[in-house]
């Protein structure tokens, strides 16, 4: 059999050029990273509505005073076009509201992209849920948005597992971010006359035009849109109201049930993480709790975990125990409000965002108005 | 010209070291960071 390499200086050349490229991400200073922006404007449509989200962190610059913000449930859940008008009708001016979500569970996403809105545009309520991904998944934008000679200092605490799934994502991401700064990125239009990813997927409009949020008008499936079924809308004539709606508190605790599983120990890093960024920037936390069809006929709203506890002080908890939110509908027609197990289709976002309006509007604390 | 037995042996060491930090890196990365650029990969 022939050797691998020719000579010892063959050798000596291959394990040193294996030793850069593995060393780059931590070698290469910041001078040698793209502008933060890039590592939105260099995703398009597939993974999420990037080129809304990078429109919204980077080139709108008003203050928002409702932003919602995680992956595939809240861009599923919530009509944000709904919650902007009524938000507005109660301030008595035009409010601001926002979905920014994405396709892909983790608080490191979420960690990362909220630091990114917040650094950029003033956010005075920051609505977010439990970013819960399925085992092994991890966001496969990791590569983009996170970046070594950045962020290296966010992993001390962390197993070795860990950092090296960080540090491999770095690496991965280093030749686009080399690229990025050769020449920029076009950011890619907003509205076009061809449909984007989503408005294929979701048989509905463009997420640019219902403020972020996706408007998914299939019928359910197991593994859509492979196995969609027809849609057929639907308004549940059910006895839930929006008083129905609960916030945590000590008097309110048994609406609740949080699990005793310890969660994986990245989640609580990084959701600790996240809750430093409301501290910092002065942002009202509220988390919503997004009912999944196998939680249908559950009494109580199941958490993961103590998330007031974990987050560590103001944490509004918000959420409709299932039981009531569903009422005496049948398993047949409780599908219709869902586009798969865990998402909602449009006539499920738009029966939760109405029975969910108020008690956000309620939390709410506008900055214009003292005696609010 | 021959090669100080030693120095081979610390070059054929760290190669077999490196390679062992990419593979584990690899296999311990999950499998979607690396199709990142395939379209949607699935919530």
């Amino acid at each position: 059999m022939r050797p691998a390499f020719s000579s010892t200086r063959s050798t000596a050349a291959f394990a040193l050029l294996l030793l850069v490229l593995l060393a780059l991400p931590a070698v290469l200073g910041q001078s040698w990273l793209p502008p933060r922006e890039e590592a939105y404007s260099r995703q398009g449509w597939g993974s999420g509505p990037y080129p809304w989200i990078e429109n919204q962190i980077f080139q709108e610059t008003n203050a928002i005073d409702i932003a919602f913000i995680g992956s595939s449930h809240i861009f599923n859940d919530i009509n944000t076009p709904y919650v902007q008008a009524r938000l507005s009708a109660q301030l008595g001016r035009p409010a601001v509201v926002r979905t920014i979500a994405w396709g892909g569970a983790g608080y490191d996403g979420l960690y990362f992209i909220a630091r990114d809105l917040l650094a950029h545009r003033r956010v005075r309520m920051l609505v977010f849920y439990d970013e819960n991904p399925a085992p092994g998944q991890r966001n496969n934008q990791t590569p983009a948005w996170f970046r070594f000679r950045e962020d290296a200092g966010l992993l001390a605490g962390e197993s070795w597992r860990e950092q090296g799934l960080f540090y491999c994502a770095a690496l991965i991401g280093l030749p686009r971010n080399g690229l990025s700064l050769l020449r920029p990125n076009l950011p890619a239009p907003l509205v076009t006359d061809q449909k984007n990813y989503w408005e294929i997927i979701a048989d509905g409009p463009n997420p640019v035009t219902q403020l972020g949020s996706l408007s998914y008008r299939r019928g359910f499936g197991l593994k859509p849109p492979a196995d969609a079924t027809a849609f057929t809308a639907f308004q549940p004539q059910t006895g839930a109201i929006p008083k129905d709606v609960e916030a945590f508190s000590p008097a309110a605790k048994n609406e609740f049930e949080f699990s005793a599983t310890p969660l994986p120990a990245w989640q609580i890093h990084f959701f600790r993480r996240f809750a430093e960024l409301f501290r910092q920037h002065h942002v009202q936390p509220v988390m919503l709790h997004l009912p999944v069809l196998a939680e249908a006929h559950d009494p109580v709203i199941k958490e993961r975990a103590d998330w007031p506890q974990l987050f560590g002080g103001d944490l509004s908890l918000l959420g409709i125990s299932p039981e009531k939110l569903f009422g005496n509908l049948t398993e047949d027609q409780v599908r219709l409000l869902y586009g798969d197990p865990v998402h909602f289709n449009v006539n499920g976002q738009t029966y939760f965002t109405r029975l969910i309006t108020p008690a956000l509007i309620n939390l709410y604390k506008d900055e214009d108005q003292p005696n609010h | 010209m021959k090669t100080n037995p030693i120095i081979e042996r610390a070059i054929y060491g760290l190669l077999i070291v490196l390679s062992l930090v990419a593979i584990w890196l690899v296999l311990n990365a999950p499998a979607n960071f690396l199709n990142a650029r395939v379209v949607y990969q699935g919530f």
